[in-house]
């Protein structure tokens, strides 16, 4: 079992560790959790890229590169993702053991301090960010909102949530609009940093050598430890009811038509999800899956139908190309497969593959810094962390009729079809 | 014939095994993970469209049927091969490339029995005009997703301006004219004459024990006759076919592709290979004063990135990505590679370039898929793993400025360019 250290260091920062020694590198990683919100959404999606841009001593985008470059390519990463009603903000530091450099340099020390640096030390003009630095954020941001429409799968699955969670939190996008970005300047953005420092939720991830795991606790514990801080605490709304399915047709130019289902489930974070995701996985999780089988090999439809379960959120999405003569059979395909669960035609094969399929996935976990560090974030919004060991436990415990009231339990909230020509 | 391979700088080594049958076997050993992974393909990929066959006739075929072939041997008489794996949880695939068809599986128990699947599926075709017909709906949805892809549809466009007759220009899934013309026969021809074990490679990398292994591939592997059939790929000019195309797509933001051609007679060796991993970062990567300024002049965003595609009969380099005006980032790289040219690099832009390449190919060490992969694809082009990173620790500013004159030139450049419509 890998072992997890779970250590709080003040109100709202954890420090979480895994010591181990198979991988040739270390990873370093810290997310803070603030609250998605229209108006500051696009802030927060800048900030992790601001800090990653550059800081008090390294100021500007080439020397933080090169100094990274010297300890032998330490990559330097940034994300916002969403995690429900909220905004996980992370910034990973993933670098050579200092026992493969070629002439035994000691970066270890060197990145946990640039790490803390990054968060702690940006470059600042008075009370505000670098305006240069913004300016090209804010290119980089807006570039990516305009780019969401270039592929049309992941742009399909994005307006079917904005439509189904219209009217909720979920709704938001991470990005912000254009115009929030455009009018994003560097006063908001030190005030989202010093709200980040104070009231976000720091969690932070140290997985490789014993050592490197004792510096950034030790960096991170003196930087926080005369800060007084009022945590958020981070919630996500689960709705349920659905008083009439909503459908929505966008045409363009393409030659496939992408078809997206949304559902609700009453099942959400930090509820039981295992039965609802043992269920998404046998309708649509891998090779053995009733979608898989049933709708691509017997009827040749499409080349992928998948569903995936958004766990803190509690929602179910189905998605698949096909020709746009085929889009209405589609549909009513994926719901007869799901109605057929529902009636109890599940068999011990497709349980059995699917309970496999995801317990494998989850031993696997172990065997990437990058695996392990989104296994240990995915749980923050769960009851207790798990350890892949653990959760395999509560899998294989599943039994058919929790799995069959589990499915009993979805209803189909929204279709979205990007109509093709 | 068993030979042991070790690395110094990892402190690693890996066996490779000339089995009786004629496969060559790769096994490298990672006790201390909880998975483990195997691929066994075939050097048969979307350019061996003409060849001569075994008795030495010249044989065309469709474009698209080494991919057609990938998806139709998972099905046997008995049934689908994903059956197989899923009954021990077991995650299989394959993948079609431009050289080589690979197929490959994850597992974290019962490694032999699913190597078994994997070297029993592959050995044993089974088409019938049924089951090939079947997979045209498939197999065209998968080709029209790609359709509406923007950036493979750059990618291609890129080729066809690069390339004068190299098959390199035909979509790799081929289209969904061309594989309505697959037959049967012409899976079995094109079977028969690659699926040879000369002509095959299998890459095991996890925690394996070496006689079972052994065991194994003695009683999977068929005795067959020494391959005879010999690959034919056109004479491809040094020049290329044109410097500019663009393609209006429903996009809302343009994307670019450089590309430089480089000629080729036969495959590149680690040293190249090693030189020109160093080369690009220096002429690309972040720290580069090429990125500074395209960045600063909002021509580039977070989806830049470069990339050497290379095998025995083509290489070349691709940069691009998203960008508000494709042709000024062109114009800017082009001038800037002129320049490069004319002044040669600095030692201190080397000595870094050098660092972050090797601490990311050692990193590269950390995936027992990335490890299989790559010992694979290095198999097929007469290369090795552990030569590639001595032949790296060992590079000079000299072998960069000499592989520069080798690989780039604006003779031998062309711009491939998405517009919005």
């Amino acid at each position: 079992m890998l072992p997890i250290i779970r250590e709080k260091i003040t109100d709202g920062v954890f420090i979480n560790s895994i010591n181990i020694n198979r991988f040739k590198t270390n990873r370093l990683s810290v997310t803070m959790l603030v609250p998605l919100k229209s108006d500051t959404a696009a802030y927060f999606t800048l900030l992790p890229a601001m800090l990653t841009r550059s800081c008090e001593f390294l100021p500007d985008f080439s020397s933080l590169s090169r100094y990274l470059d010297m300890q032998y390519g330490a990559d330097l990463y940034s994300q916002t993702k969403k995690m429900g009603d909220n905004l996980a903000l992370t910034i990973s530091l993933s670098f050579l053991k200092d026992k493969y450099t070629m002439g035994g340099e000691q970066i270890s020390k060197k990145l946990s301090e640039l790490l803390c640096k990054l968060i702690f030390e940006p470059l600042l003009e008075g009370e505000a960010f670098s305006k240069t630095d913004l300016e090209i954020e804010k290119a980089h941001l807006l570039d990516s909102i305009s780019a969401e429409y270039n592929e049309k799968r992941s742009y399909s699955i994005k307006r079917m949530i904005e439509n189904m969670c219209r009217n909720e939190v979920f709704g938001i996008s991470h990005y912000g609009s254009y115009e929030s970005v455009e009018k994003t300047t560097p006063k908001d953005m030190f005030n989202a940093w010093q709200y980040a420092l104070k009231s976000a939720r720091f969690e932070i991830m140290s997985i490789g050598d014993e050592e490197a795991v004792e510096m950034i606790i030790n960096a991170f514990s003196s930087r926080f430890k005369n800060m007084v801080r009022t945590p958020i605490i981070c919630d996500t709304e689960l709705l349920y009811d659905v008083t009439n399915v909503k459908e929505i047709v966008e045409e363009s130019n393409v030659s496939q038509s992408k078809l997206v289902m949304g559902f609700r489930t009453p099942f959400g974070e930090p509820e039981n999800t295992y039965p609802i995701r043992l269920a998404t996985d046998i309708l649509g999780g891998n090779t053995t899956s009733k979608f898989f089988v049933n709708i691509r090999e017997k009827q040749s439809l499409c080349y992928y139908c998948t569903a995936r379960f958004y766990k803190v959120k509690g929602i179910l999405v189905v998605d698949s190309g096909v020709e746009t003569c085929n889009v209405e059979r589609t549909k009513n395909e994926v719901i007869k497969n799901i109605e057929l669960m529902k009636s109890g035609d599940i068999s011990d094969y497709e349980i059995n593959s699917a309970k496999l399929s995801i317990s494998n996935h989850f031993k696997t976990v172990g065997d990437s810094t990058l695996g392990l560090e989104a296994w240990f974030l995915n749980q923050l919004m769960c009851k207790q962390m798990l350890s892949p060991e653990e959760a395999c436990e509560r899998i294989n415990n599943v039994t058919k009729d929790e799995i069959i009231n589990a499915v009993n339990n979805i209803q189909l909230d929204t279709v979205f079809v990007l109509k093709g020509n | 014939m068993t030979e042991k391979l070790t690395s110094s700088i990892l402190n690693e080594s890996y066996i490779k095994i000339e089995h009786k049958s004629g496969l060559k076997v790769y096994v490298y050993p990672k006790p201390e993970y909880t998975s483990s992974y195997a691929v066994f393909g075939a050097k048969f990929g979307s350019v061996n469209t003409t060849f001569y066959d075994e008795e030495g006739t010249l044989t065309v075929v469709p474009d698209g049927i080494a991919h057609y072939l990938e998806h139709k041997l998972f099905e046997s008489e008995e049934g689908d091969a994903f059956a197989k794996f899923a009954a021990t949880g077991a995650s299989a695939n394959a993948y079609t490339s431009f050289d080589k068809t690979m197929y490959l599986f994850s597992c974290t128990d019962n490694f032999i029995t699913n190597l078994t699947s994997l070297l029993e599926f592959v050995q044993s075709p089974y088409f019938t005009d049924e089951t090939v017909a079947k997979e045209q709906g498939i197999i065209a949805q998968e080709i029209k997703m790609y359709d509406d892809s923007p950036d493979w549809r750059v990618m291609f466009n890129l080729f066809n301006a690069l390339y004068i007759n190299h098959p390199l220009k035909v979509d790799l899934a081929g289209t969904v004219e061309s594989i309505s013309k697959i037959t049967p026969r012409e899976l079995y021809s094109c079977y028969n004459n690659f699926y040879n074990l000369d002509n095959m490679v299998l890459v095991a990398v996890g925690n394996i024990d070496i006689e079972e292994l052994n065991a194994c591939l003695d009683r999977c592997l068929k005795p067959q006759k020494p391959m005879t059939a010999k690959a034919c790929i056109p004479q491809e000019p040094d020049g290329i076919l044109k410097s500019y195309t663009e393609q209006s797509f429903d996009v809302s933001l343009p994307i670019f592709q450089l590309g430089f051609k480089e000629p080729v007679k036969n495959a590149l060796s680690e040293k190249q290979l090693a030189a020109s991993d160093v080369l690009m970062y220096m002429l690309f990567g972040e720290s580069s004063p090429l990125y500074k300024e395209l960045e600063e002049n909002k021509l580039i965003n977070n989806s830049f990135g470069f990339e050497h595609m290379e095998s025995d009969t083509y290489s070349c380099v691709l940069l691009g990505g998203e960008s508000r005006d494709p042709q000024k980032a062109a114009e800017i790289i082009r001038a800037y590679i002129k320049n490069c040219f004319k002044e040669g690099f600095k030692k201190e832009e080397f000595d870094l370039a050098l660092r972050s390449v090797y601490g990311n190919a050692v990193a590269s060490f950390n995936s027992v898929e990335g490890i299989a992969s790559i010992i694979g694809a290095m198999h097929f082009c007469g290369r090795e793993i552990y030569k590639y990173i001595d032949e790296l620790s060992k590079l000079t500013l000299d072998d960069i400025n000499e592989r520069m004159k080798e690989q780039i030139s604006l003779e031998r450049c062309a711009l491939s360019v998405i517009k919005p419509k």
